[in-house]
């Protein structure tokens, strides 16, 4: 993780068809706000098969561990789920500590995911 | 801070306004601290983490309050913070339960007093820690 704040900033990608938001920079109680707007923003637009890039993540703490439970409850009471890309040993670390590596599928990159999810229709 | 003040003792105090804003100032700052202090890379990352959760704690507590006061000090075993907010009790739903687990696991050491309420935490230096 970094030694310098950086602004959080949110891009959006498909893998197989479905959604993918890569946050960039710092997720902290200031940045939270960002991330679930863009959560959120899915999840009203029928978007219930989410994918959420970590790799991007210079720091991320539990306000943002907590707003990504959120969204995937969301996304499973409309019928779908979330699908983590992790591959940094720091955020897998804090992942393991809540336990939400029990709770989420974490693959380490875009081509798992593309794998997981290419037998799996949109929405 | 001069080698000597490093060697042996010292402290200083941060004051921050109670906005989630300022989170990355405690980190930061702190971070800066350890540092000078040798502690390593490695351990100042899981610190800043455990820095935030106690921000994260004090910034949601359901009374609102007043300035975060950071007291820092050190000796030449340990970095030790005490994190207060006069003005309320800290949360205790299952957001801050996970801030808690979280906080103490990347601490070498901790505590929470709900008088104040108070956080402390504690970072042990290489040559204690080795």
């Amino acid at each position: 993780m970094g030694d310098s704040a950086q602004p959080l900033r949110i891009e959006t990608y498909e893998i197989a068809g479905h959604p993918c938001l890569k946050p960039i920079g710092e997720v902290d109680i200031a940045s939270v706000g960002t991330l679930q707007e863009a959560m959120a923003g899915l999840l009203e637009a029928g978007h219930s098969r989410l994918v959420m890039d970590l790799q991007g993540l210079t720091y991320l703490d539990s306000t943002g561990l907590g707003s990504i439970a959120a969204a995937r409850r969301r996304a499973r009471e409309a019928g779908g789920d979330m699908l983590l890309i992790c591959a940094n040993s720091r955020i897998l670390r804090l992942l393991s500590i809540t336990g939400m590596d029990l709770v989420f599928r974490i693959v380490r990159n875009a081509e798992e995911a593309e794998r997981v999810l290419g037998g799996e229709s949109p929405r | 801070m001069s080698a000597d003040i490093l060697a042996t003792g010292e402290g200083l105090r941060l004051t921050l306004p109670p906005s989630p804003a300022f989170a990355v100032v405690a980190r930061l700052t702190i971070a800066g601290v350890a540092a000078r202090l040798g502690i390593d890379t490695e351990a100042i990352e899981d610190f800043k983490v455990a820095v935030s959760e106690a921000i994260n704690l004090l910034l949601t507590q359901p009374a609102t309050g007043g300035p975060i006061t950071i007291d820092v000090a050190w000796t030449p075993e340990a970095l030790s913070l005490v994190l207060t907010r006069e003005g309320g009790a800290l949360p205790n739903d299952e957001e801050a339960q996970i801030a808690e687990v979280v906080m103490f696991e990347y601490a070498d050491g901790g505590a929470i007093s709900p008088d104040g309420p108070e956080i402390h935490l504690t970072k042990l230096r290489p040559a204690a820690g080795a």
